[in-house]
């Protein structure tokens, strides 16, 4: 291909934002086509609250789109039409779960379309977060700790992870794993070299300097300490996995990944070892048939809801997922599967691959080492977390509760996700605004 | 209603939704193999033109620009000159072919590195590309 056909081919690509807009009006059809058949399925009637709905769908999408159009033009038209697809058949689910709740969903979902466009307005540059790398850190640390403070955190489940303000509850470790990604970000960028130097050699590894090992040591004491003082167990991991995977991403040096590996190991056998409760996730995860009525029901429902699913589902409305409990929000996935199948739950899966792919090619094309960082942290948050919630439904790894992003039930949750959205919209506009850059100079 | 119409109302359903990804893969793959986004198909001629120094600290930050042909090496004639003791009279070269930038090892004593792997013979370097000879490192930028 010659430089004049390549030019050529570079004007003909089409305005990423009206792909956008289209792929988002097929997102609000979807949403509402799914909201009609709950409907008929249930009263075998079109809802009632048909046009309200239709409104309030499109108009959040059209809001989110406008801001992106405004603030971020160049940036990558997947992202938001992915989450909302998530977003949307979450909400049918939850809506068909359990009407309170939806209700509040609903609220929380136009209140992360704002956060969306507050974090859009307000980061106008990515890497200019590098400012308040320390402000992020205790802000991070701050949230993460901020449920064990007595008289406004309190436990739900077991775990203590949520803080009530007067009327408003929520669980701040949610926010806090954004700022820790960002200033994980900004101070990995700055240490990197230290920490990929390495002076002394085991056989054919090479080993980092004890000294610079004291972070992952940091961020391993403090995970252990969010998991035996909250008792959450998915968040402790969450928290550690993107610590070593942004420190690998970092310095490019796979021995951080088998430090964090062992660090890991030795840690859940620790919690195996110490606590009953981590005993009983483990033996219901290898075998919870005996214990089917007590403390493996939840996972037992949650095999049958996917066995009865088969391959299209029962239809939305006319399975039982409610039997499970958390179905709309730890399981919910299993509630899809039950009523849309193995073709529904792969379509979650689908989308949650794109979403992760989409966010590793905006961290590839990021020319700046700290956007490049960032992203990879915030594509780790999704991915990691996706798995092992996904992997605990299913009963592939021992099941650690955690929200489903943006399917899930969870106020918290949508909100700091949406957050994440846009700091991945905000850096994939930068690196297009290089690309057309570099275009303009040929 | 009846559950046949309910049942391929479903399947309308998971048609839309397949046809929905379908559509997003579409532009996900028109986005990675555009040339402005800087993807798997984007050609760029002048792939790597310069290479800074990252790292002795005392050299850090020197860039120097690559041509079609330049060495590397100790020897004050080299088109990238360096004063690291590790690293040979004349070391390695670079060397451009059919638009690709090269990284050759001339024989040096302690080698030469493209992102910490050895460089035993001719090896295709691109932008972002770590190349270490002695214990210089330095990184290929435009």
């Amino acid at each position: 291909m010659t430089a004049t056909a390549v030019a050529a081919k570079a004007r003909r690509i089409p305005n990423p934002r009206s792909k956008e807009a289209r792929l988002l009006l097929m997102v609000g059809l979807l949403t509402l086509g799914a909201y009609v058949l709950a409907s008929l399925g249930r009263t075998a009637s079109v809802p009632v609250d048909l046009m309200p709905f239709l409104v309030f769908t499109l108009g959040t999408l059209a809001v989110a789109h406008l801001v992106i159009r405004r603030l971020a033009p160049r940036a990558s038209p997947v992202l938001l039409p992915v989450a909302a697809a998530l977003n949307g058949l979450g909400y049918v689910f939850i809506a068909r779960l359990d009407t309170d709740r939806a209700a509040a969903q609903a609220t929380w979902t136009a209140i992360g379309i704002a956060a969306f466009a507050g974090t859009l307005i307000v980061v106008r540059e990515a890497r200019l977060l590098d400012r308040y790398r320390w402000t992020l850190a205790l802000v991070g640390l701050g949230l993460l700790l901020l449920p064990l403070v007595p008289g406004i955190g309190y436990a739900v489940n077991g775990a203590r992870l949520w803080v009530a303000l007067g009327p408003l509850s929520f669980q701040p470790g949610e926010l806090a794993k954004i700022a820790l990604a960002a200033f994980f970000a900004s101070y990995l960028v700055e240490k990197r070299d230290l920490l990929a130097r390495s002076t002394r050699r085991l056989g054919p590894v090479s080993l980092p300097e004890p000294r610079a090992a004291a972070p992952i040591l940091l961020a391993w004491g403090v995970s252990i300490l969010v998991m035996t003082a909250q008792k959450d167990l998915g968040s402790s991991l969450l928290f550690f996995a993107l610590f070593v995977l942004m420190l690998w991403v970092a310095t490019e040096r796979g021995a951080w990944l088998a430090l964090g590996a062992t660090l890991f190991f030795a840690g859940a056998y620790a919690a195996w070892s110490l606590f009953e409760h981590v005993q009983s996730r483990v033996r219901i995860w290898l075998d919870p048939w005996p214990v089917a009525d007590g403390e493996g029901y939840q996972i037992v429902q949650s095999s049958y809801a996917l066995g009865t699913g088969g391959l299209t589902g029962t239809g939305i409305s006319l399975g039982s997922p409610q039997q499970i409990p958390a179905a709309e929000t730890d399981f919910i996935f299993a509630a899809i599967g039950e009523e849309l199948g193995l073709l529904g739950t792969t379509a979650i899966l689908a989308a949650f691959l794109v979403l992760i792919g989409a966010g590793l090619g905006i961290a590839r094309r990021a020319q700046h080492p700290l956007d490049k960082l960032l992203a990879a942290g915030l594509t780790s948050i999704v991915g990691v977390q996706t798995f092992i919630i996904l992997g605990g439904v299913t009963r592939l790894v021992p099941l650690t509760g955690i929200t489903l992003p943006f399917v899930s039930y969870g106020g918290s949750s949508l909100v700091a996700n949406y957050i994440l959205l846009a700091l991945l919209i905000r850096i994939s506009n930068d690196n297009g605004r290089q690309a057309a850059a570099l275009e303009a100079q040929k | 209603m009846s559950d046949a119409v309910l049942t391929v109302l479903k399947l309308v359903f998971l048609a839309g939704l397949y046809f929905f990804f379908f559509r997003v893969l579409r532009s996900v793959w028109a986005e990675s193999s555009s040339p402005a986004a800087g993807g798997p198909g984007a050609v760029q001629p002048t792939a790597a033109a310069r290479a800074r120094i990252l790292s002795p600290e005392d050299s850090k930050g020197l860039t120097f620009d690559l041509a079609d042909e330049t060495t590397v090496g100790r020897g004050a004639n080299c088109g990238v000159a360096l004063k690291d003791s590790t690293v040979s009279q004349l070391h390695a070269r670079f060397f451009r072919q059919n638009g690709k930038l090269y990284v050759e090892d001339l024989g040096s004593t302690n080698g030469t590195f493209v992102n910490r792997r050895p460089a035993k013979r001719p090896t295709p370097v691109r932008r972002g590309d770590r190349v270490q000879v002695g214990q210089t490192v330095m990184e290929l930028t435009r």
